[in-house]
C-alpha cells in the first residue's frame, strides 16, 4: 500500500543526503590537500634547501681538503717546513692557495702541526671555542686515530658559536704530520636559509644542534621528542609540531619542523563544523523527506483507495487531494466519471423500477373477469328474486371496483383493505347464502400495517371458487398475525383440495421466477409481493393433511407513518 | 534497483576516497618514531652549570659514541632523585656534589675503580670504592675589589668586621653543597682543628650576615661579581671563572686554613647503562678531559699529571688543612640543624 511512499522516501533521501555527504567528503578531502600542501610540502622544501646548502658545503669541502692533501704530499715534511723555512712555506702555501680561494664567506682553512697548533690559515688563531684542540681532544683525536675525512659539529657552550668542522690527518711514511681542517660557523649556514613558518635545523647523532633553535632543551639538545628521519607529528612543549628529517652522512640529519598547533586546531574546527552540520542536516532531512513523501503519497495513497472503493461498488467515495499536489485533473476527470456513473445508474435503476410497476399495475389490473360476469348474473336473479339484495350488491359491486381502479392509492392499510375484501365476501354470501361460511381472526395489532391494495382477493376468490367441500358447503378462515418479524395473512378453506398435479404445477411455478406461463392468480399474488418487497417475501401454498387448502402471505411489516399515524392516534384519543 | 546498487556503490567509494586520503596523510605522519636505538645512551645528572658540562658532554660523546642526556638541578634535589629511583634507577651517573656530601649515602652508588686511579694524587683516591674523585675544589672567599677598598680581608677573622654587616654573601648549607663545605672549613680552621670550638665563630658570623642566607650558591658569586655583596663565601672554581671574565674581583685563600673538598662522579648503582657510565668515569678521569677542565673550565685536577689552572696559586703555598668529620650523615644534619638553629635564634 506504502509502496509508493517508501520509494518516494528513498529517492528523497538519497538527494537531499547526497549533497551533504558531498560537502563533507569535500570538506575533508580539502583539508586534506591543504594539510599536503601548508604542511607537507613546505616543510620538505625548506629541509631540503639546507640538505642540499649542507652538501654542497661538505663536498666542496672535501673535495679541496683532497687537493690540498695532494699539494701537501708533493713536499716532503710540508707543515715543519712552513714554521721553520720562508722559502719552503711560499712554496707549499703557493700550491694550497688556489684552493682556498673561496667564495663561500666565512668558510676558514686551517693547517694544524701535530700538536694541534696553528701553522697556516685563513687566521693566525683557531676561532673562539675551538682553541683548546690537541691529540687528545676535539676532532683532532678523531682524526689522528683515522685515515678518513671526519666532521663534526664542535664549538663553545654558547652555542652562538657553533661550528661544522671538517678535518683531515696529514701523514707522511705513516707519522702523523698535522691536519687539515676546515671550519664553517653555523651562522653562515643558518643565514643562508630563507624565512619561512619551519624550524630547519643541523644536528649530529647525538642531537646537538649547529645553530641555536627555540625549541632545544635547557642541554643544549633537541628534544628526544622529535625523531630523525621519520615524518611524525610531535607534541612538544605543549604544542604540535610537524616534524620530518634527513639523514645527510657523518652522522648529521637535517630535521624540518613546522608548528601546526594552530593550523592542526582550524582543522579540527572545521571538521568539526562539517560533522556538525552533517549530523544537524541528517534528521532535518529526514523529517522534511518524511513530510514531503507523505504529502505527495497521501495524494496517491487516497487516488488509489478511492479506486479500490469504486472497484467494489462505491461510487460516494469522495476523493479529496491536496490542491498543491499537481494531482487536481486527476481529481476532477475522477468525480466527473463517478458523477455520470452514479447518473447513468440512477437512469437504469430507473428504468428498471419503472418496468416492475408496469408489471405490477398489469397484475393488479387483473381483477377476474369470471367475478364480474358471475356477480352480474346473479344480480339478474336477484333483481328478479329480491330487489333489495340486487341493489345491495349493485352497490357494494360498484364499490368494489371504484377501488380497484383507483390508482393513486397503491398500498393500504390492512383494516382498509378487510373492508373492501368484506363487500367482496358480502356479494358471494348473497350469491351462496348459507352455504358460504366466512370468519376473520385478525390481530388489531396487524390493522395499521400497510400492505399491497386488494392483495389476498385473489386467494380469496380462489377458496370460494375451489373450497367447496363434499356437501358444498365452503367455509373460508382469513388469518392475520405477526410471525417473527413478517406479517403472515393465511386464507384457509374446508375444501377437497387441489388435484396433486395442479398443487405441484403451482409449487414449481412459485418457486421459479418467470412470469410467462398461464397467470394463476396465487402465481399473481406471489409476483406482486416479490416486485414490491424482493426475495424473501412471497407466498406459500399448503395442502392440509384435514383437507383444504391454505394460502399464506408473507409480507413485510410496514407502519403506516404520517397521516395514518396520527389518525389513529386522534382516533384513540 | 540495479539503479539504487549504482548509487548505494558510488556513497561507499566516495566515503572510501575520503578515508584513504585522511588515511594516507596520517601514514606518512605515524610511522613509529624510533629514534635510533643503536647509540649508546647515558643519563647523567648534575649540578653543574651547562657551560661546565656542555663541552665535556660534546667531547664525550663523539669519542665515545654515547648519547648523553643531561638532567640538571641542585646537588640536594638530584641526590633525593636518586635515593627515590633506587629500586628502578632512572639515571646512570651522579656527577658533582662534594664527596662529604655524596659520602653518608655511599650506598646508593656503584663501586668502580677508574683506570686512572693510579694517576690520582694520593689525597684523591677512591678509598670508599664508590666515591671517585674528578676535581678539586678549595674553599675560598671572593672579594669585590672595588667595594673592598682597604677593608682588610684575607681571612675568616675579617667577615667579622662590623662594616661588612649585611654586605656578606652565604647561601644555606642546607641547599648549597659548597656553603656547607664552608661551614666545615670555618669550623676546622676558627677551631684550630677542634670543630666545636669553631661554633662561636659561627655564632659571631650569623650575626654579621645580618639574615641574609641565599638560595644558591650562584647567588653568592654572582653577588659579588655585580656587587650586591663586598665578600661571599664560595668556592674556587666559580671565583676563578668570574676573575677570568675581568670581574672586579679578588680571590682570597683563608690565611686560617682552606679545606679542599673534591668534587666527585658516582655511578648509581644497578644503573641500566653500566658500560657507557663506566666509560664517563674513565673519560672524565683521564689526561685530555682532566687537562680541558684545568686550562678552560678553572677547576684544579685531582691527578698528578695535570698542574694547576693557569692563574692560581699551587696548593703548596697555601695553608691547607683537614677535616675528618662532617661527612656522615649523622653528623651533617647535626651540624645543619645547629646553624640553622644559630642563625635562625640570632635572627629573631
Amino acid at each position: 500500500m506504502h509502496q509508493f511512499q517508501d520509494e518516494l522516501r528513498q529517492a528523497l533521501w538519497k538527494y537531499a543526503l547526497l549533497p551533504v555527504l558531498l560537502l563533507t567528503v569535500a570538506g575533508l578531502l580539502l583539508i586534506v590537500v591543504s594539510w599536503q600542501h601548508y604542511v607537507v610540502e613546505d616543510n620538505a622544501r625548506h629541509r631540503q634547501q639546507l640538505v642540499s646548502g649542507i652538501q654542497t658545503v661538505m663536498e666542496d669541502g672535501s673535495r679541496r681538503i683532497g687537493r690540498i692533501a695532494e699539494q701537501l704530499d708533493k713536499t716532503p715534511n710540508s707543515i715543519e717546513a712552513i714554521q721553520c723555512d720562508g722559502n719552503s712555506r711560499a712554496n707549499v702555501m703557493a700550491a694550497v692557495y688556489p684552493e682556498l680561494d673561496s667564495t663561500d664567506t666565512g668558510l676558514g682553512f686551517y693547517l694544524l702541526d701535530n700538536q694541534g697548533k696553528v701553522a697556516a690559515g685563513s687566521r693566525q688563531r683557531l676561532p673562539e671555542g675551538l682553541q683548546d684542540l690537541s691529540g687528545e681532544w676535539g676532532i683532532l683525536q678523531r682524526l689522528s686515530e683515522s685515515d678518513q675525512l671526519q666532521a663534526e659539529l664542535a664549538g663553545d657552550s654558547h652555542r652562538s658559536n657553533r661550528y661544522l668542522l671538517m678535518g683531515k690527518a696529514v701523514r707522511q711514511a705513516g707519522r702523523l704530520e698535522g691536519f687539515i681542517l676546515l671550519v664553517m660557523p653555523g651562522s653562515v649556514l643558518q643565514n643562508q636559509l630563507s624565512g619561512g613558518k619551519q624550524d630547519v635545523i643541523l644536528l649530529d647523532r647525538f642531537d646537538n644542534l649547529l645553530f641555536p633553535w627555540s625549541q632545544e632543551t635547557a642541554e643544549g639538545k633537541v628534544p628526544a621528542a622529535f625523531s630523525h628521519t621519520k615524518a611524525s607529528l610531535v607534541h612538544y612543549d605543549q604544542q604540535l609540531f610537524y616534524s620530518t628529517g634527513q639523514e645527510i652522512g657523518h652522522g648529521f640529519a637535517v630535521l624540518s619542523v613546522t608548528p601546526v598547533t594552530n593550523l592542526l586546531s582550524r582543522y579540527v574546527l572545521g571538521a568539526g563544523f562539517l560533522v556538525a552540520l552533517f549530523i544537524l542536516m541528517v534528521p532535518i532531512i529526514g523529517v522534511s523527506v518524511l513530510r514531503e513523501s507523505r504529502g505527495k503519497a497521501k495524494s496517491i495513497d487516497e487516488l488509489v483507495e478511492a479506486f479500490a472503493a469504486v472497484k467494489t461498488g462505491d461510487w460516494t467515495h469522495p476523493l479529496k487531494l491536496q490542491p498543491s499536489s499537481g494531482l487536481a485533473v486527476v481529481q476532477e476527470s475522477y468525480e466527473h466519471m463517478t458523477r455520470s456513473l452514479q447518473e447513468l445508474m440512477k437512469k437504469n435503476e430507473e428504468e428498471a423500477k419503472a418496468s416492475v410497476i408496469s408489471e405490477i399495475r398489469q397484475l393488479e389490473s387483473q381483477f377476474n373477469p369470471h367475478f364480474l360476469f358471475n356477480t352480474l348474473e346473479n344480480i339478474k336473479f336477484m333483481v328478479k328474486l329480491d330487489r333489495d339484495a340486487a341493489i345491495r350488491m349493485i352497490k357494494s359491486l360498484s364499490k368494489l371496483l371504484r377501488y380497484s381502479i383507483d390508482n393513486t392509492v397503491r398500498r393500504v392499510s390492512l383494516a382498509d383493505d378487510l373492508a373492501y375484501v368484506r363487500g367482496y365476501v358480502e356479494i358471494q354470501q348473497l350469491r351462496f347464502g348459507s352455504r358460504l361460511e366466512y370468519r376473520e381472526q385478525i390481530d388489531p395489532q396487524s390493522l395499521g400495517c400497510e400492505i399491497p391494495k386488494l392483495i389476498f382477493q385473489p386467494a380469496l376468490e380462489n377458496a370460494v371458487k375451489y373450497g367447496a367441500d363434499a356437501k358444498g358447503k365452503i367455509a373460508i378462515l382469513l388469518q392475520a398475525e405477526f410471525c417473527e418479524d413478517t406479517l403472515q395473512i393465511r386464507i384457509g378453506d374446508q375444501g377437497r383440495g387441489m388435484e396433486p398435479e395442479t398443487f405441484a404445477r403451482l409449487q414449481a411455478l412459485l418457486e421459479s421466477e418467470e412470469n410467462d406461463s398461464v397467470h394463476m392468480g396465487v402465481y399473481n399474488i406471489h409476483r406482486r409481493i416479490r416486485l414490491m418487497y424482493g426475495k424473501p417475501y412471497g407466498v406459500q401454498v399448503k395442502q392440509r393433511e384435514a383437507g383444504g387448502t391454505e394460502v399464506m402471505l408473507v409480507l413485510p411489516i410496514l407502519r403506516e407513518e404520517g397521516k395514518r399515524n396520527a389518525e389513529t392516534g386522534n382516533r384513540r384519543r | 534497483m540495479g539503479n539504487k546498487k549504482r548509487w548505494r556503490t558510488a556513497m561507499v567509494l566516495l566515503v572510501l576516497v575520503a578515508v584513504l586520503g585522511m588515511c594516507f596523510s596520517w601514514q606518512q605522519l605515524d610511522e613509529p618514531a624510533k629514534a635510533e636505538e643503536d647509540l649508546p645512551q647515558l643519563v647523567i645528572y648534575s649540578p653543574h652549570p651547562l657551560e661546565f658540562t656542555q663541552p665535556l658532554l660534546d667531547e664525550f660523546e663523539k669519542s665515545a659514541g654515547v648519547r648523553v642526556r643531561l638532567v640538571n638541578g641542585g646537588t640536594g634535589k638530584l641526590l633525593q632523585r636518586v635515593r627515590e629511583e633506587q629500586e628502578n634507577p632512572q639515571a646512570d651517573i651522579l656527577w658533582g656534589g662534594s664527596v662529604s656530601m655524596i659520602k653518608p649515602d655511599a650506598g646508593l652508588f656503584e663501586e668502580y675503580e677508574s683506570v686512572n686511579e693510579a694517576m690520582m694524587r694520593p689525597e684523591f683516591r677512591n678509598r670508599e670504592g664508590s666515591l671517585t674523585r674528578f676535581t678539586d675544589v678549595p674553599s675560598v672567599l671572593l672579594v669585590n675589589t672595588d667595594l673592598a677598598g682597604d677593608l682588610p680581608i684575607g681571612g675568616y677573622a675579617d667577615l667579622l668586621n662590623p662594616r661588612l654587616r649585611g654586605k656578606i654573601a652565604m647561601a644555606d648549607p642546607a641547599v648549597s653543597s659548597s656553603s656547607y663545605e664552608q661551614i666545615i672549613n670555618m669550623l676546622y680552621a676558627m677551631g684550630d682543628g677542634n670543630p666545636e670550638q669553631g661554633w662561636e665563630y659561627i655564632r659571631a658570623l650569623s650575626a654579621n650576615l645580618d639574615g641574609r642566607l641565599l638560595d644558591s650558591s650562584a647567588d653568592v658569586y654572582e653577588g659579588v661579581a655585580r656587587g650586591r655583596y663586598v665578600v661571599g663565601c664560595t668556592f674556587e672554581e666559580a671565583a676563578l671563572t668570574y676573575q677570568r671574565l675581568g670581574a672586579p674581583v679578588r680571590i682570597v685563600y683563608m690565611k686560617e686554613g682552606v679545606i679542599s673538598e673534591p668534587d666527585g662522579v658516582y655511578i648509581i648503582r644497578n644503573a641500566k647503562h653500566m658500560a657507557a657510565a663506566k666509560q664517563f668515569v674513565d673519560f672524565i678521569t683521564g689526561h685530555g678531559a682532566q687537562s680541558y677542565i684545568a686550562r678552560n673550565l678553572h677547576r684544579r685536577s685531582v691527578r698528578k699529571d695535570v698542574a694547576a689552572p693557569e692563574g692560581l696559586q699551587e696548593k703548596d703555598n697555601l695553608v691547607m688543612i683537614s677535616a675528618d668529620a662532617g661527612d656522615t650523615g649523622e653528623i651533617r644534619q647535626q651540624w645543619l640543624e645547629r646553624f640553622r638553629r644559630i642563625f635562625y635564634g640570632t635572627k629573631e
